[in-house]
């Protein structure tokens, strides 16, 4: 026999020995192997993945020594034959295909028998219990008698005699159909018997199902000489499904591949209760236990007195008992434990197995939904469309699935190398069996319960995620040694230090509670905390400072020198067009030139036409006010406008006064007339008066319209008396406003024209107001002169209008003087708006076009 | 006890004679009242003015005294106003001195200002297409351009359809339009100033 690779540390042990030589952990699993079938089968008369598989199982199976079968041993294993028996009750309207599967069950359950084959035990009878020690005694008759009933043809093609094995079936089935099927399994036993020894009350039944599966590989045998030769390939292929169960479905016909997913399936499945599981698997899954457990023997009556739904709780419940059947290294602390332990282990397992019910029935919900949404997903792989295949090939494919159910009876101790060829892979979760120290019939239901989370779990994640693989980190541990794991509860209740110390988390001391640290704690000690004081600048961080720093350069250099370049550009431009604008303006003053023609009579404005009127209907002896209300800065305009209309006044014989609302009026009015009448003697006498300024604006005009003699109290030095003006001529007849002949007014302000027009022009009663303006003031003015009645007689507007006025009176004045150069100045000013308004126009659309690097520049 | 009568009494004067005054423009009653006191705010007028002068006088001699940076141009118009005020005084308005001061200093110094501004309004019509290129800097252009043109001969020659035709056009309907609007917009707002006034609304002599 090969030596035992030690689970813990891995080295290599005899056979014979139980406990690691090199680290004293167990190498043989505790529980006893009830196996009934002949361990001693031929070589040649076994399939070569069954003979490999023994090669490599039996050195490692080890049965349980006598000493640490406990009693809860005995409780557990009538638990779970109970719940078997339950399982096995069938109702009476089965189909036909369902007795066909139940009665090839356990026939192709032979294989099993070779997992399960273990050396006899020979010296630990004395402390096992007599159940236990009638497990042994019957092993040991089978082994002899499967010696001798196992003919050698039995080890030909697998597949041969299961297909021998489906067609003597149908044609039994069809005799036994009328039967109740506990008459038929009653059947399988009864020809099982000669295989048994009488007294063997206990697994009877099992010792049926080895002598079934004997019987199945004979008749395969016998079939594959009479089945054509596609069909031996089909058997070769099934075999090598079975003994490679881990091969991915897309290597083989889609219909195997479904046959090989059926089977993994229904490997797993086995931990969902019947009532909860699909139909096609609950089927499948009843049939399996009913043909095991029919039998039930009076041997197994202590075992009965359990009740069936308690059995698969008490199954979880050797979970949690488990520590209590550890070999002599059991601390002890742990039979403390135990005792408690085995008192509220069945309300725990009853609590998990309710849990377990529940995710079991949305399981099939779930995947019901998940077809009904994606019906061109892969289904089911017992939805295998049976109605294109002949009927021997769907019963085979109903009995397939129960080929590998046999590996939950594998040895509890398996290599890490074995454990793979255990594990079996669903169409995309790979599920692989943790070997545990467990009795072939207790590590099936160990599975059932330990794994139904896990599995449930693994089917959801691989629904959900077809790439998810399951996690194998508890691989890491026997589970022999994760049942070692105390109950921390009743630890915690007991031991003070347990309470009170710090609980371990890893390890197989995970859990505990008080457990010595590896290191004092005075040692864990942490180092303050170092702080790097060199600048963690990353590239992109570095990237951004150089472009802020490069900002910041530019903003600090250029600005400058290329504002002063614009400046003085803008600078040069604007004397260029003073300088055209004053060479224009000044040529035609210096050389008098008057070689641009005067507006003609068409063009004379109306309300100039209609001021030359008024005055040209004047006769001698008028009295005229004229107001001097303007800028300084005007004068140039505004002595030009007035001159050919004061000129045209004098000519008249008018008598003139002066007033004004502005302080420079009275200085304004003198220079006017002195410079612009100077032909005339009136002027020049200084026989016109001069009323000053008057202040209050608007309320002064009031007030010089209501009563000008009190408005403009102003005595002149006449000779060596002090007179007042209102007693000189031409004032001495005037007493109002509307005393005056003609009353006008030179502005350049709208304001002012508008004050005079609001304030004294309703006061006047018919004597016409005028007014003579800039040309700025023409728009605001021009409304009172269209108005109806005309609230302004007359307007002369500007050089314009003067140079029209003198083309009515026939008399050269300052208009015409100025005249070319007004004309100058015109076409001067024209060209250079229109030259640099073009030039701005390109220059902008230039500078739009290019905004980053004017920017830059700026 | 102090009692401040400042606010109503002069609240009270003033909404009186704002009264008066204007019932005077729809009833012809007690002119020489109403003459009286129009009288007597041009007095107040010309003697806030006096003040104005006398405070321009105080404050350019308080930087000459500081010696500020601004002192000499404070100092010579000091030293203008008072050789003005003299020679005005001694002369008349229509001296001699006094009009000599005013036809050779304070008109072309004015006119001067004009012709810079002339030339500032041309330099900004050039650089205005630059500075701020829009739909409402092209219109202004254009209009200015063509109010020129029309204005008179340009070198001696008159554009006839713009000087006849477009100049008139302009100035006349269109600037004649938007000066209407203008000055009725300034007539509700004086309109509506002095009812505030009047009402006590709006007292810009305190109280």
């Amino acid at each position: 026999m090969a030596d035992i690779n030690c689970p813990m540390c891995g080295e290599s042990n005899p056979p014979e020995l139980e406990v690691c030589q090199h680290c004293q952990a167990r190498l043989k699993p505790l529980v006893p192997e009830d196996n009934e079938f002949p361990l001693d089968l031929p070589e040649e008369e076994l399939p070569d993945w069954l003979s490999s598989l023994r090669e490599d199982e039996l050195p490692e199976i080890q049965p349980r020594p006598d000493d640490e079968t406990l009693d809860w041993m005995a409780s557990t294993d009538a638990a779970s034959d109970p719940t078997l028996n339950q399982s096995s009750e069938i109702p009476e309207d089965d189909p036909e295909w369902l007795s066909n599967l139940r009665a090839a069950e356990p026939e192709i359950q032979l294989p099993q028998k070779d997992y399960d084959t273990s050396p006899p035990i020979s010296n630990q009878d004395q402390d096992d219990p007599d159940w236990l020690l009638e497990l042994r005694q019957r092993q040991e008759q089978e082994g002899g008698s499967s010696e001798t009933g196992k003919p050698a043809e039995d080890t030909g093609d697998f597949m041969e005699r299961i297909q021998d094995l489906q067609d003597n079936e149908v044609e039994a089935a069809g005799e036994t159909s009328d039967q109740p099927e506990e008459a038929v399994l009653a059947s399988l036993d009864a020809e099982d018997q000669p295989a048994e020894p009488s007294e063997d009350t206990s697994r009877d039944w099992l010792a049926g199902l080895s002598d079934e599966a004997q019987d199945l590989f004979q008749e395969s045998a016998q079939s594959a000489e009479e089945s054509p030769d596609w069909l031996a390939e089909l058997g070769d292929s099934a075999s090598e499904t079975i003994q490679e169960p881990a091969q991915p479905a897309e290597e083989s016909p889609d219909w195997l591949g479904d046959l090989a997913d059926s089977a993994s399936e229904t490997i797993q499945e086995p931990a969902q209760p019947a009532e909860e599981s699909p139909e096609w698997l609950a089927e499948l899954g009843d049939s399996t236990p009913e043909t095991i457990q029919e039998p039930v023997q009076p041997g197994y009556e202590p075992f009965v007195e359990i009740q069936q739904p308690v059995a698969e709780d008490s199954i979880s419940s050797l979970l949690e008992e488990t520590p209590a059947e550890t070999t002599e290294d059991t601390p002890d602390w742990l039979p403390q434990a135990e005792s408690s332990a085995e008192k509220t282990v069945l309300g725990q397992v009853v609590a998990r197995q309710e849990e377990i019910d529940a995710l079991l029935e949305d399981q099939p919900k779930a995947s019901q939904g998940v077809d009904a949404e994606s019906p061109d997903l892969p289904k089911k792989p017992g939805f295998v469309d049976t109605g294109s295949l002949p009927s021997w090939l769907v019963d085979l494919k109903r009995s397939e699935p129960s080929i590998p159910s046999v590996t939950p009876q594998t040895p509890a101790l398996v290599s890490e190398e074995d454990s793979s060829k255990f594990s079996f892979q669903s169409d995309e979760t790979e599920i692989g069996l943790t070997p545990a120290e467990l009795p072939s019939w207790l590590s099936e239901e160990t599975l059932i319960t330990e794994e139904a989370d896990e599995l449930i779990y693994e089917a959801e994640e691989s629904e959900a995620s077809p790439e998810i693989t399951p996690e194998i980190a508890p691989a890491d541990l026997p589970t022999w040694v994760e049942t070692m794991r105390p109950d921390v509860q009743e630890i915690s209740a007991t031991d003070e230090d347990a309470q009170t110390g710090a609980q371990e988390t890893a390890g197989p001391l995970s859990g505990l509670r008080g457990v010595l640290p590896a290191e004092p704690e005075i040692v864990r000690f942490t180092k303050p905390p170092l702080y790097s004081i060199k600048l963690d600048v990353t590239e992109n961080q570095n990237v951004n400072a150089a472009l802020f720093e490069e900002l910041i350069a530019s903003e600090s250099e250029t600005l400058t020198p290329k504002r002063q370049i614009e400046a003085l550009s803008q600078r040069i431009l604007r004397l260029a067009i003073a300088s055209l604008l004053f060479l224009s303006v000044l040529v035609p003053v210096l050389t008098e030139s008057t070689s641009v023609a005067s507006p003609s009579a068409a063009t004379i404005p109306p309300e100039t036409q209609q001021f030359f009127s008024l005055v040209n209907e004047f006769t001698s002896e008028i009295s005229v006010l004229i107001a001097f209300d303007y800028q300084p800065g005007l004068s140039g305009e505004m002595n030009t406008a007035a001159a050919a209309v004061i000129d045209h006044l004098l000519l008249k014989g008018a008598q003139i006064a002066t007033i004004s609302t502005s302080p420079t009026g009275p200085a304004l009015a003198a220079n006017s007339l002195a410079t612009t009448q100077p032909s005339h003697d009136y002027i020049t006498q200084k026989l016109y008066r001069n009323l000053g300024f008057i202040a209050g604006g608007t309320s002064a005009l009031r007030n010089l319209a209501d009563n000008p003699r009190e408005a403009v109290p102003i005595n002149v030095l006449e000779g060596e008396e002090l007179r007042s003006v209102w007693d000189m001529p031409p004032l001495q007849e005037i007493h109002t406003l509307h005393d005056f002949s003609l009353i006008t007014v030179i502005t350049d302000d709208p304001n002012t024209a508008r004050a005079w027009i609001e304030q004294v022009q309703p006061t006047l009663d018919g004597t016409p107001l005028t007014l003579i303006i800039s040309a700025q003031a023409e728009p605001l003015v021009r409304p009172y002169f269209e108005t109806s009645p005309k609230q302004v007689e007359g307007i002369v507007t500007g050089i314009l209008g003067a140079a029209s006025y003198e083309l009515l009176t026939g008399r050269t004045n300052l208009a015409r003087a100025q005249w070319d150069a007004f004309s100058m100045g015109l076409g001067i000013t024209v060209i250079v708006i229109l030259a640099g308004g073009f030039a701005s126009l390109a220059t902008s659309i230039l500078s739009q076009r290019q905004p980053k690097r004017s920017e830059i520049q700026k | 006890m102090n009692l401040n009568l400042k606010a109503p009494i002069s609240t009270i004067i003033a909404i009186g004679v704002g009264v008066f005054i204007l019932s005077g423009y729809f009833i012809p009653l007690f002119p020489e009242l109403r003459t009286s006191l129009l009288t007597t705010a041009m007095l107040l007028v010309g003697f806030a003015l006096f003040m104005g002068v006398i405070n321009l006088s105080l404050v350019h001699l308080d930087k000459i005294r500081q010696g500020s940076k601004t002192a000499l141009y404070s100092f010579l118009l000091i030293i203008s106003m008072f050789i003005t005020f003299v020679t005005t005084i001694l002369q008349g308005p229509d001296g001699f001195l006094p009009n000599w001061l005013f036809s050779n200093i304070q008109i072309p110094v004015e006119t001067s200002l004009m012709a810079v501004l002339t030339v500032s309004l041309a330099f900004a019509t050039v650089r205005l297409l630059t500075r701020r290129l829009n739909l409402f800097s092209i219109i202004f252009v254009f209009s200015a351009m063509l109010i020129l043109l029309g204005s008179g001969p340009i070198f001696g020659f008159q554009i006839p359809f713009i000087g006849d035709t477009i100049r008139p056009y302009l100035s006349q309907i269109l600037a004649g339009a938007g000066a209407r609007g203008i000055l009725l917009g300034i007539g509700l707002g004086t309109v509506a100033t002095g009812l505030r006034i009047l009402m006590g609304a709006d007292r810009p002599f305190g109280g």
